[in-house]
């Protein structure tokens, strides 16, 4: 009641600053006088509408949000929560970023967990119109309040949050990500296969492979299954089912999933494994899901398949293959950054020299993005990628006795993994101690220096 | 209905093997004959169970090992389709203390996760869970909370906490993980193991250098500590009588939320504001009552204030009281690695020397780790000997000894792939890059 007092008085003292009564106020806002004096004096006084307040607030020429601590005790007017006022003050609230009050309104809604679903539902609109940041204290809420471990509105709001606090820290994500994942089993299928493929884009990044793979097995399990679903004659699609954003045809899923298993078995050095595996992803032509959609990813999967195989033959040693992997980088330019990559390594691995191919393709980042504007991969993924290639070229100019281009690149790896906060790439840094030292290597080199 | 029971004519076989007729038994095992009829005579709908300590007397009688029966009383325990408590219980608990997983996996799932018998099993895991740590228990716990509907029972909190302990080990990525994993959760926790649950957590957030967090959960141990104990002042709202025996006493807790909160400002660098907090543990003997080993903490807690104290000024650029800091060294040794962090430290930030003190305090990480009493302690005397060698690394650097510094470089970067620490990782990679470009290094 104190509250309704405040809001009330704020609003009277303003009119009285502008020289507005009842009558003038009605005028320029266009709301009734009556209605002024029930919700401003009858006692005791009329609850005020959101609508009414954002009426007011334009009339009197005061900024959006003016007012809105005050209103609270009108969301919860005689302490019972009113969802007509609360859903549209929570949302203005969320559009102009009072996360706290949004969370301060949500906390005593929630004191009654009948309205769970109601929370969970705005956080879902939010959601679906793109905006994840809003809808964060929503799922937030959910989360704290749900009851039951095995709920799919529970799961729902695990995978949301995991979606939305995905950054460019690596640290931060993996901790997004130890958070989600005991939740992905009890998923609806489509959200589970994107969830399953970005835990598995995380670890990639950040060099748990042995999690990738095992990521990759039960992505491959979950799309295999929801294929056979699909193909029963009998499948129809439920209507309200929920999709990622942005939704994508099945066979994506089913293919990641390969292409998944191979990278991890690669990075583990499993080659001869991983071999086996681009023939199971390079052609998938004749999936019988499919859309405008899916055909764009079965022609990318065949690229990637090629890649791969050009790359692991050079992990294996055979540097005939070179002229080849030269020809794909050129054919295919959005390849050419993870090329490279692969080219550096196998080249560490095996003591090759690739200055040529280097001297020919190789650009610094701000060049690489500058004059790569339409590339598929998403700029975090072509930074983690560089932050790599600096450490393998630091790795392999050092090899080579080029003390001062080694340091560059030791540098640049490391900037960008301060910025990524990726621990894959501090390892790697570290481990560059343990190489016989440049800094002696260099004054035997120059005993003049 | 006549079922033949495998678990009655395979105490009958071995009876027959060693010649015992149900007398002889009787006398053996110190069972009554009229028990053992009970147990043995008449159809098995009219044949009594065995109870469990029956089973063990008669397992001994016939001189076989504890667990001869094991796989067979299982369906003991579910006699005429249902569940018994007074059964199942002493079994399992006596499964968990000889190691039997199978047993265990059998009976858990006969159980269904039927929430009438989630109950029992928690007091089982809680009664084994005060022993030594044990897979058997945590496969308890799990299964409790895969089970139990609902997420904000004390009970699910209290399994996620159980869990949050049994599963930290030496790798600290492991550790980062787990703790991730149950920081969400601590809320819901009895105060008595909020307390030792935020005290942990610290000493993780510590071992990975996360000031941030750290910061986090020493605000609310400090909090939580002055709601359930009060102040010097100040007696709490009401007072605190917690169900369980707090683990550590109230004065520990009490010290180390402000400890916490003192080495998390260091870390963010707020020196001064730091050294303040060493007044707010320096002297607790309001909260000691008269038990003199409270008494001597409370002393101890005194010098160690003072200690962080003079750290603090120094790392803050007081060179003058550098000789009394290395002579609060010298009188505790069982703080040399934390305390040698600080002067080293102090040292690289200040372009000191302290060349000639550096002796007085020989480094060997067995030593240090010898000195640390339990596991948990010396995974922090681990995380923090690695810092240790960070900046020593650093130090020599400065003083152009290359080849002392790369040392303690690599033997940092040894003990950090031991650890999985990946934070340390962070430090080592700049120094990479100081020895890259002959420069300072980033991190200091």
């Amino acid at each position: 009641m104190e509250k309704s007092f405040k809001l009330r008085a704020a609003i009277e003292k303003e009119m009285a600053a502008q020289g507005h009564n009842f009558s003038t106020l009605s005028e320029k806002s266009g709301m009734n006088r009556g209605v002024f004096s029930a919700i401003l004096n009858s006692t005791p006084p009329k609850p005020i509408s959101f609508h009414q307040l954002a009426t007011i607030t334009e009339a009197l020429n005061m900024p959006p949000g003016w007012l809105f601590d005050d209103y609270v005790g009108e969301c919860f007017y005689d302490d019972k929560p009113n969802r007509r006022r609360i859903e549209p003050f929570l949302l203005a609230c969320s559009e102009l970023g009072m996360t706290d009050l949004v969370r301060h309104v949500l906390k005593r809604l929630l004191e009654d967990l009948k309205y769970v679903p109601f929370v969970f539902e705005t956080a879902e609109t939010l959601f679906m119109q793109e905006k994840f940041t809003q809808a964060v204290p929503f799922y937030e809420i959910v989360v704290e309040h749900e009851k039951h471990q095995h709920s799919v509105r529970l799961s729902v709001s695990q995978y949301r949050l995991f979606r939305a606090r995905l950054t460019e820290d690596g640290e931060e994500n993996l901790k997004a990500a130890v958070q989600f994942e005991p939740f992905r089993a009890f998923l609806p299928i489509g959200l589970k296969l994107d969830g399953l493929l970005r835990l598995g884009n995380l670890f990639y990044e950040l060099g748990k492979y042995a999690e990738m793979e095992n990521l990759a097995d039960e992505l491959f399990a979950a799309a295999s299954k929801r294929y056979e679903e699909m193909r029963d004659p009998a499948y129809e699609e439920s209507p309200d089912e929920l999709r990622p954003i942005p939704a994508k045809s099945l066979v994506f899923y089913y293919g990641s999933a390969l292409l998944h298993k191979q990278l991890a078995l690669i990075e583990q050095e499993r080659y001869e494994e991983a071999y086996a595996y681009s023939e199971r992803y390079a052609d998938l032509s004749d999936f019988e899901v499919m859309d405008d959609d899916g055909r764009e990813e079965v022609a990318n999967f065949a690229i990637f398949a090629l890649g791969n195989r050009l790359d692991l033959e050079l992990m294996l040693g055979n540097f005939d293959a070179l002229p080849r992997y030269a020809a794909y980088m050129k054919q295919y330019p959005n390849e050419t950054l993870l090329c490279l990559v692969n080219l550096v390594r196998a080249a560490n691995r095996h003591g090759a020299d690739v200055d040529g191919l280097l001297s020919e393709h190789y650009q610094p980042l701000d060049r690489y993005t500058e004059q790569r504007p339409d590339n598929y991969y998403p700029a975090s993924v072509i930074r983690s990628t560089f932050a790599s290639l600096h450490y393998h070229l630091a790795v392999y100019h050092h090899h080579r006795g080029r003390r001062e281009q080694s340091s560059a690149h030791v540098r640049e790896c490391w900037k960008l993994s301060q910025e990524l906060n990726n621990q894959q790439h501090f390892r790697q840094l570290a481990s560059l101690l343990s190489l016989p030292p440049i800094v002696a290597q260099n004054e035997e080199a120059h005993p003049s220096e | 209905m006549q079922i033949s029971s495998p678990l009655r004519s395979a105490i009958k076989q071995n009876m027959r093997k060693r010649g015992y007729n149900f007398s002889a038994l009787s006398e053996k095992s110190g069972i009554r004959r009229g028990s053992l009829s009970l147990i043995f005579v008449g159809g098995s709908s009219r044949q009594n169970p065995i109870s469990f300590p029956h089973l063990k007397k008669i397992t001994q009688a016939l001189a076989l090992p504890e667990d001869a029966f094991f796989e067979l009383y299982i369906d003991e325990c579910f006699l005429g389709g249902r569940p018994n408590r007074s059964r199942i219980e002493p079994f399992l608990e006596r499964c968990i203390e000889l190691g039997h997983p199978s047993c265990i996996e059998k009976v858990l799932h006969r159980l269904g996760g039927e929430p009438r018998y989630l109950p029992f099993l928690f007091e089982i895991a809680e009664r084994k869970n005060k022993e030594e740590t044990n897979s058997l228990t945590v496969r308890l716990y799990e299964y409790l909370l895969i089970h139990n509907g609902d997420r904000h029972s004390v009970e699910t909190a209290i399994c996620r906490y159980r869990l949050f302990l049994l599963r930290l080990n030496q790798d600290e990525e492991n550790n980062s993980r787990v703790l991730n994993a149950f920081s969400p959760y601590r809320d819901n926790l009895p105060e008595e193991f909020k307390l030792e649950a935020l005290t942990v957590m610290g000493g993780l957030c510590f071992n990975r250098m996360d000031a941030e967090e750290l910061d986090t959960f020493a605000n609310e141990l400090i909090a939580l500590c002055v709601r359930l104990f009060g102040t010097e002042d100040q007696a709490p709202c009401k007072p605190f009588n917690p169900e369980r025996k707090l683990t550590r006493p109230a004065v520990v807790y009490y010290s180390q939320g402000y400890v916490m909160k003192q080495i998390a400002l260091c870390e963010k660098g707020d020196f001064h504001e730091a050294e303040a907090y060493s007044q707010r543990y320096e002297d607790l003997s309001w909260l000691a009552g008269e038990d003199e080993d409270m008494r001597q903490t409370v002393a101890d807690l005194k010098l160690f204030a003072h200690a962080n104290r003079i750290g603090c000024r120094l790392l803050n650029g007081e060179i003058h009281v550098l000789p009394e800091y290395i002579e609060l060294l010298g009188l505790h040794p069982h703080e040399r690695v934390p305390g040698l962090i600080i002067l080293l430290k102090a040292a690289n930030l200040h372009r000191i020397s302290i060349d000639e003190y550096l002796p007085r305090f020989p480094i060997d990480l067995h030593r240090l780790l010898d000195m640390q009493s339990n596991t948990y302690t010396k995974q922090i005397g681990r995380n923090r000997f690695a810092r240790l060698l960070y900046q020593l690394s650093i130090y020599h650097f400065n003083r152009g000894r290359i080849e002392e510094s790369l040392q303690a470089a690599l033997q940092s970067w040894e003990l950090s792939h031991q650890l999985n620490n990946h934070r340390m990782f962070r430090l080592l990679s700049s120094l990479t890059l100081m020895y890259s470009e002959q420069a300072d290094p980033p991190d200091l």
